[in-house]
């Protein structure tokens, strides 16, 4: 049974003019302040369209969950019988209690607290404590389920909305994205299970996806890295304009990339070393999908992309973006562990990923402090902010738009995509009653 | 050498570690980083894990810190580069620490294991007071010349939450 939810806020309920708030080559900064539209998204990008929930690898048992939230609401993300993910949310049917305080678990039921009604991993209710007080029909207090879920290779994906475009068509070409990150492992599996870091921002949750694709701020946020740390990125990102090679790119539907791989011309390059360090790892690769199709994957290197609105694929990480608020939200990542590599290629994984992002990383730390100065500069009054920069020179190419490393075709891709999503007319977004 | 059973410190070992670990955290409030690296041993280790990560050894889940010797001299280089934006200006900073509990682990190594509570004001960013409320281990060898830390393990209370940046020595 399908349950309006009449108490969250109706499509584009701040009244915002979001197509004069989003011009071709700048946007209003009132898009990161205002709490009405932040509400707005919440609703039409969080509620509507596709989040990404988890990873098939995080719940590998039957019973195995995770919690997440979305758009503000709490939720679980549980693998139930024949390895289907459910996605409910964690608030008992009966008094509205959390069932689930524990991050992450596994559990054959799930017990309320409160007065200890329990249901089975599809939802149903199947027990109630002193059960001959209890007349109404038990098969109509299930949880409410997300009525949308489905996934990409291993990357599950879920929707408020039942009538949510399929999510083949949301993430369009952006599944090459997703195929070399999973690429990046001989089985063509991840393993997501090196455990989670979450870096608040007080600034607006835009400002992660925007700048996790930003190869313009490289050099100016991040001097003090290029000055301690030699790395790949000496050749990728941190040398002049007429010498970058790496590309900025826009997949569609929101999907951005910034693309080191030109930059790379030898396996393990991207990982800061070469391939005697790994041999085992380099052999697997090339045994698993030949010796060229092997040696450019080893080359290039995972991809550095955001999927709309809160994956990252940053590397060696998944990231995911939280919003809390117009001016708070959370960034997290984990390690794109391998399946099927020797422990030291994971390990440096790990070892990558907390040098990288996280509230004390070489990298993100100071991103994180730009980004909260942005959030302040931007106050009450806003303005505008620019975003055209390489606009006369981007190209297309079988439906991606390429440009410098340096361009924002990233940013004006994902801005021209919000605004469709927010203008759109889509449903609202509706919760199915398990029966 | 190992001892079965971990041994008591004498006054006055008890009075030189005090001292020692009361530097550590001037040092560190005061953002004098090549001071505060002066007083680390060739094989420290420097974690700060999540929640979750400290149920497992060091290094088996991410942390927030998970610095060997190389990593953290890079650190401290990058703090020294004068360009970290996250700590520029640095965070203004008082730390106490208390409730010592120090053990002799062998003839020259100490444990102690302390509650620290850091105030960090967020002069650079958002202008808030941040309070970092920790467990913390340290593992202490004496050197001809004094005391060295070869482990810093800074357990946060809020460990299982989103932290904000933490780009200082904490």
């Amino acid at each position: 049974m399908a349950v309006s939810k009449a108490h969250v806020a109706r499509s584009a309920g701040s009244g915002a003019d979001y197509r004069e708030l989003i011009r071709e080559d700048r946007i209003h900064g009132s898009l990161y302040t205002s709490e009405a539209i932040f509400k707005d998204e919440m609703e039409r990008i969080f509620r509507q369209g596709w989040v990404y929930v988890g990873h098939e690898s995080e719940i590998p048992k039957r019973g195995d969950f995770v919690r997440r939230q979305i758009a503000g609401d709490q939720v679980i993300v549980v693998r139930a019988q024949d390895d289907k993910i459910n996605v409910f949310l964690n608030r008992c049917a009966h008094r509205g209690n959390l069932l689930c305080s524990d991050n992450s678990g596994s559990a054959r039921a799930i017990v309320c607290k409160y007065h200890g009604w329990a249901y089975d991993l599809e939802g149903n209710l199947i027990d109630v404590p002193y059960p001959a007080g209890m007349t109404c029909d038990k098969q109509k207090l299930g949880l409410n389920a997300l009525p949308r879920v489905d996934s990409y290779r291993g990357f599950y994906f879920a929707s408020f909305n039942e009538q949510v475009i399929p999510l083949d068509q949301h993430l369009g070409k952006a599944t090459d994205l997703i195929d070399r990150a999973c690429e990046m492992s001989p089985t063509g599996k991840l393993r997501l299970d090196g455990g989670w870091v979450q870096h608040r921002f007080k600034s607006n949750w835009k400002m992660l996806p925007e700048n996790d694709v930003d190869g313009y701020h490289v050099n100016f946020v991040h001097p003090s890295f290029a000055q301690a740390i030699r790395s790949n990125y000496d050749a990728a990102a941190f040398k002049n304009e007429e010498d970058l090679v790496s590309e900025a790119r826009y997949w569609g539907n929101g999907h951005t990339e910034i693309d080191f791989s030109k930059a790379y011309t030898k396996p393990l390059e991207w990982f800061g070393c070469d391939e005697s360090r790994f041999p085992v790892y380099v052999a697997k690769m090339r045994e698993a999908y030949g010796v060229d199709d092997g040696n450019r994957k080893l080359t290039a290197g995972p991809p550095h992309a955001c999927i709309f609105p809160n994956l990252f694929l940053g590397e060696g990480n998944v990231g995911m973006f939280e919003p809390i608020s117009a001016d708070e939200c959370i960034h997290w990542h984990t390690p794109l562990l391998l399946e099927d590599v020797e422990q030291g290629v994971n390990d440096r994984l790990k070892r990558q990923s907390e040098g990288a992002l996280g509230p004390a990383a070489f990298l993100l730390a100071d991103d994180a402090v730009i980004a909260e100065r942005t959030q302040q500069a931007l106050g009450e009054s806003g303005g505008w902010l620019d975003l055209s920069r390489g606009i006369e020179r981007e190209h297309e190419e079988d439906g991606v738009m390429i440009g410098h490393l340096t361009d924002e075709v990233t940013n004006r891709g994902f801005w021209h995509h919000y605004r469709r999503i927010m203008t759109g007319d889509a449903e609202p977004a509706r919760l199915v009653k398990v029966a | 050498m190992t001892l079965a059973e971990p041994r008591t410190v004498s006054l006055d070992e008890r009075y030189e570690i005090e001292e020692f670990l009361a530097c550590e955290a001037r040092a560190a409030d005061e953002s004098r980083y090549s001071d505060w690296e002066a007083l680390v041993d060739d094989d420290m280790v420097y974690w700060v894990p999540t929640a979750d990560g400290a149920r497992f050894p060091p290094g088996e889940k991410i942390s927030v810190i998970f610095d060997n010797r190389t990593r953290l001299a890079t650190r401290i280089r990058q703090l020294n580069t004068g360009k970290r934006h996250s700590q520029l200006p640095a965070s203004p900073m008082v730390r106490t620490q208390a409730n010592f509990h120090i053990e002799r682990t062998g003839d020259d190594t100490y444990g102690v294991r302390c509650s620290q509570v850091l105030y960090e004001y967020r002069i650079q960013s958002t202008r808030e007071m941040v309070t970092w409320p920790a467990r913390v281990e340290y593992r202490l060898r004496r050197h001809p010349d004094g005391l060295k830390m070869y482990f810093k393990g800074v357990f946060l209370v809020t460990a299982s939450d989103a932290l904000p940046g933490l780009p200082f020595i904490i």
